[in-house]
């Protein structure tokens, strides 16, 4: 009992050690960052999201997306995400400042699906952008769109709902096999529909200043004129 | 002993000790609590089986249970991390940690009313929160999905059970303090903060950007580092030498080992950052501290390894001893692919895999919950004052468990690290590289049944011992302290 | 395996509790008898820890990225960079961005391939414009360029907007990046020209600082 006191001493500064040292420090440092202001275009990024996206960001929580969907691009040369030779997942390195204005950061720990950081800027694999009507048909049934895909689907995200007069312009276009009886149409529900703004929204392709400190290796002797940049 | 003898000092055994009366009154006292405890940890082992094994197999086969949006992956999977966690983790290393408190500080609980309010609050806790995943109210922060109306419930609930194992430790009257008290009094301490802080920061007043990832890794890493596995370790010291009467080997660097593995343990956490929208800097020194982590790895093995040594003939008689040793392997497996997975090249072909999955599992379940089951083999009978129910339910418990966990983790390291080569390959198809990793997750989900058959054998020979033993003596304060002099005298 | 082992799992037959401490808390201050094998242990865990800090210390300075809290590659050294005149970009990093710039907006009408659309959007890839005088070809992507135009023989008529930082602009691109995609086109699909530096796009922005409209081709006759 006599040593208890510096027993306790000991293990409350342990941890003090590494809260200051990890959550602390960072918090000072970068907890403090603010949007970058771009002259040239006149507006601060990141881009603060529109209404419906940041609704779609909340059932994208609720739902649990960040079980099997990651959210961060790695540098190149770590992993396929970017650079040559690549699944072309981002342009550049995910940066802190991207997350600046998210209330939950989701950068998620499995790619059971792949990352979702810059859906909106790059293109599926048939070399097209994700439309929203190709994200509604995969919501509904991946298997519709990409033959062999392992997600689940969402149609709790759908209603079906008789057609009245004109169909809807947000009916999907199913085919045969899953289109819904005759005089129905499915239709995608308001959580989809913020859903997929929120998807259409994912992407970091503003350059900030400090997206710029990637490592380059040193230049081989024989091109001499590469030089000149590094004094 | 100025005089050193040739060999190390042997431990006396408890039948001829002049203190086994006041054993069997610390126990008696801790009889309700520690019931209570045990008996809802198991219940909540059981729902996570059942949620884990709907879970795997929705991973395999995407379809399964799809149509409704309570039971789609994404709310199934947090609901059965944080139910395993919350309920049965933390329950079952509250019971343990209590009866290892109150019989090493040789301190008789005084009155559990306020002890038994807790357990109760926290399993409400719990409740809600599981429940509060499931109807789509989950915060998506990995291990913390429990929403933020219960997570102030869990905090009052554990400071209720905590405050009383401190009250134990000051009640009681042993004058040294054991490796094994360090560890739970160290835990029991750092677990509100780590907690609370976690709360605060992601939930209740999220920091900005990536700073919540900083603290979500040092919060997951010190769950498990600071809470899980030091009351493991508090338990292996202390069932080791007990049930083989014999020092621990090289205790004398087992402060060393303690203070280097919380120091550096609490920081290495970040290794999952690693390549992550974090500073650099803070990537850099998760790495090394998870490298440091490799000296209290070997002084742990000298001490546990070196203890059992000569002495592996007790296993095949003391099935706490079998569940222990099962758990200093996956100690030591655990460690060294926490190591290994901070090293860049290795990092980026294990990121994002289901090799940190087998690592949680390892951890967790390898780990943590095969000490807690040879810990409560001990413990339950003891506090209840009866012998076990049943025998074979015990030896199928343990031999589903370990093959269970073995072939659990096995399956998803080998599956993760096929899964990260083929993601490494930007030539291969997305699709393609979640459809090599199918037969490993079937035989992961076959490693769950086997896992929760023996859960159940487990928690049927719980229940029905429990049904055995007779109904406690009423008895007073007065009245235990009085036995309790009458034995010292 | 029956009553007998039942008996195991309950018999009093382990340690007793204030033993475990007591023996214990002599060994913690006492280290083990030394017999053979034993003095190695302290010596080889010394030596170990030693490694260890020393290693990881290496490591930590290595990678430590300057401790900025801006870096995010390990293996970036700021110090090293801003020695080097980190504002300069070599020429492949200014082809890449102009590379970069042209994909995203220019390739919409002229295409990535550089050949246009016949009869509106004239071509890039082999064309007198873009290996021709740069003063044409500056003012070109400034201001706009309105109504027909006559590339290798053939004619456009197409209506190419406005990039500078110029009245009725929309899309205000600098200096630095009107030069770099100029310089990526002029060297791109067998063009062969030189690079055009960002001060001379300032250069003839500040001559052209009346200029609110796009250009027609005539008017930029006297720049051929």
């Amino acid at each position: 009992m006599n040593r208890a006191p510096i027993i306790f001493l000991g293990v409350f500064c342990a941890l003090a050690f590494s809260f200051v040292g990890l959550v602390l420090t960072n918090q000072l440092t970068y907890g403090a960052f603010t949007t970058h202001v771009d002259e040239d275009e006149g507006k601060a990024f990141p881009l603060q999201s529109p209404g419906l996206a940041a609704q779609g960001k909340l059932v994208y929580q609720d739902l649990g997306c960040v079980s099997c969907h990651s959210q961060q691009v790695r540098r190149e040369g770590f992993g396929s995400d970017i650079g040559e030779h690549s699944r072309g997942w981002g342009e550049r390195q995910s940066v802190a400042r991207d997350y600046l204005r998210e209330e939950r950061v989701l950068l998620g720990s499995l790619r059971v699906g792949p990352d979702l950081r810059n859906l909106a800027a790059r293109k599926n694999a048939d070399g097209a952008e994700f439309t929203a009507d190709w994200l509604y048909r995969y919501l509904y049934d991946p298997k519709l769109v990409v033959a062999d895909s392992s997600m689940p689907r969402y149609a709790f995200l759908f209603k079906k709902q008789q057609v009245v007069g004109q169909p809807s312009a947000k009916a999907l276009k199913l085919p045969e096999t899953h289109a819904p009886a005759a005089g129905f149409e499915v239709v995608p529900t308001a959580r989809a529909e913020a859903l997929v703004a929120y998807l259409q929204s994912l992407k970091d392709t503003y350059a900030y200043p400090e997206t710029k400190n990637v490592y380059t290796p040193p230049a081989p002797k024989k091109t001499e004129e590469k030089k000149e940049g590094h004094k | 002993m100025a005089t050193v003898s040739s060999h190390t000092p042997e431990l006396t055994s408890e039948s001829s000790s002049s203190h086994s009366a006041e054993a069997s009154l610390i126990d008696a006292s801790l009889r309700t609590p520690v019931m209570v405890l045990t008996g809802s940890a198991l219940v909540w082992l059981l729902i996570a089986s059942v949620l884990g094994i709907v879970s795997a197999w929705q991973l395999h086969t995407p379809s399964f249970l799809d149509s409704c949006e309570f039971v789609t992956h994404g709310r199934i999977q947090p609901a059965q991390s944080n139910a395993f966690i919350y309920g049965w983790g933390i329950n079952a290393a509250l019971a343990v940690s209590l009866w290892l408190m109150a019989r090493l500080s040789r301190g008789v609980l005084p009155g559990s009313g306020v002890l038994l309010l807790g357990a109760v609050f926290w399993n409400l806790g719990v409740t809600v929160g599981v429940a509060g995943i499931i109807l789509g109210f989950s915060t998506s922060i990995e291990w913390l999905e429990i929403p933020g109306f219960a997570s102030p419930l869990l905090l009052v609930a554990y400071a209720l059970i905590a405050s009383w194992a401190l009250v134990v430790f000051r009640a009681g009257r042993s004058q040294e303090i054991y490796a094994s008290q360090w560890y739970l009094f160290a835990a029991l301490f750092w677990f509100p903060w780590i907690y609370s802080i976690a709360q605060v920061m992601l939930v209740f007043s999220p920091v900005r950007g990536t700073v919540q990832s900083v603290v979500h890794a040092w919060f997951s890493s010190n769950l498990f580092l600071l809470w899980f596995a030091s009351i493991a370790l508090a338990a292996i010291y202390y069932f080791l030498p007990k049930l083989l009467l014999k020092p621990v080997s090289n205790y004398y660097l087992a402060s060393l080992s303690f203070w280097w593995l919380v120091i550096f343990g609490s920081w290495s956490g970040i290794s999952r950052l690693i390549g992550g929208p974090v500073p650099a800097w803070v990537q850099t020194v998760g790495a090394a501290a998870s490298f440091m982590l490799v000296v209290p790895l070997v002084i742990l093995a000298m001490n546990f390894y070196g203890t059992l040594s000569g002495r592996w003939s007790a296993l095949k008689e003391s099935v706490t001893l079998r569940f222990i040793a099962v758990g200093i392997l996956a100690l030591t497996l655990v460690l060294v692919a926490s190591v290994l997975t901070s090293i860049h090249g290795i990092a980026a072909l294990t990121q994002f895999t289901f090799v940190t999955t087998a690592q949680a599992q390892l951890g967790l379940y390898g780990f943590f919950s095969m000490v807690v089951f040879g810990a409560l083999y001990y413990i339950v009978p003891r506090v209840l004052a009866t012998s076990w129910a049943s025998a074979p339910l015990a030896s199928l418990h343990f031999w589903a468990s370990a093959l269970g966990v073995t072939l659990l983790v096995g399956s998803l390291a080998v599956g993760g690290l096929t899964q990260g080569k083929l993601l490494a390959d930007a030539s291969v198809a997305f699709t393609d590289v979640t459809n090599a990793t199918l037969p490993y997750l079937f035989s992961a989900v076959v490693a769950l049944v086997v896992l929760a058959i023996g859960q159940l054998a487990f928690a049927l020979n719980f229940f029905w011992t429990l049904s055995r033993a007779s109904a406690p003596a009423v008895r007073s304060v007065r009245v235990l302290l009085a036995a309790q002099s009458e034995a010292t005298r | 395996m029956s009553a007998d082992q039942n008996k195991n799992l309950t018999a009093e037959r382990g340690a007793s509790d204030e033993s475990i401490q007591k023996v214990h808390a002599k060994l913690i201050s006492e280290k083990p008898e030394p017999t053979e094998g034993f003095k190695k242990t302290p010596l080889f865990l010394l030596g170990f820890v030693s490694t260890m800090i020393f290693v990881t210390s290496i490591y930590v300075v290595h990678y430590r990225a300057g401790f900025s809290p801006m870096v995010y590659d390990e293996r970036f050294d700021p110090k090293a960079a801003t020695a080097g005149g980190s504002k300069e970009l070599t020429p492949e990093q200014v082809i890449a961005a102009g590379k970069k710039s042209y994909l995203q907006v220019c390739a919409t009408c002229h295409q990535a391939t550089g050949t246009g659309v016949a009869g509106t959007y004239p071509p890039l890839a082999a064309s007198e414009w873009v290996v021709g005088n740069e003063e044409r070809l500056i003012r070109v992507l400034l201001h706009g360029l309105n109504g027909p135009v006559e590339v290798e023989g053939k004619t456009y008529s197409g209506a190419m907007p406005a990039f500078g930082k110029v009245t009725g602009g929309g899309y205000n691109w600098n200096e630095e990046k009107i030069s770099q995609v100029l310089t990526y086109i002029r060297q791109e699909w067998g063009n062969k020209a030189v690079p055009i530096a960002k001060d001379k796009v300032t250069e003839v922005l500040n001559t052209e600082k009346a200029r609110a409209k796009p250009w027609t081709s005539g008017e930029l006759d006297p720049f051929k």
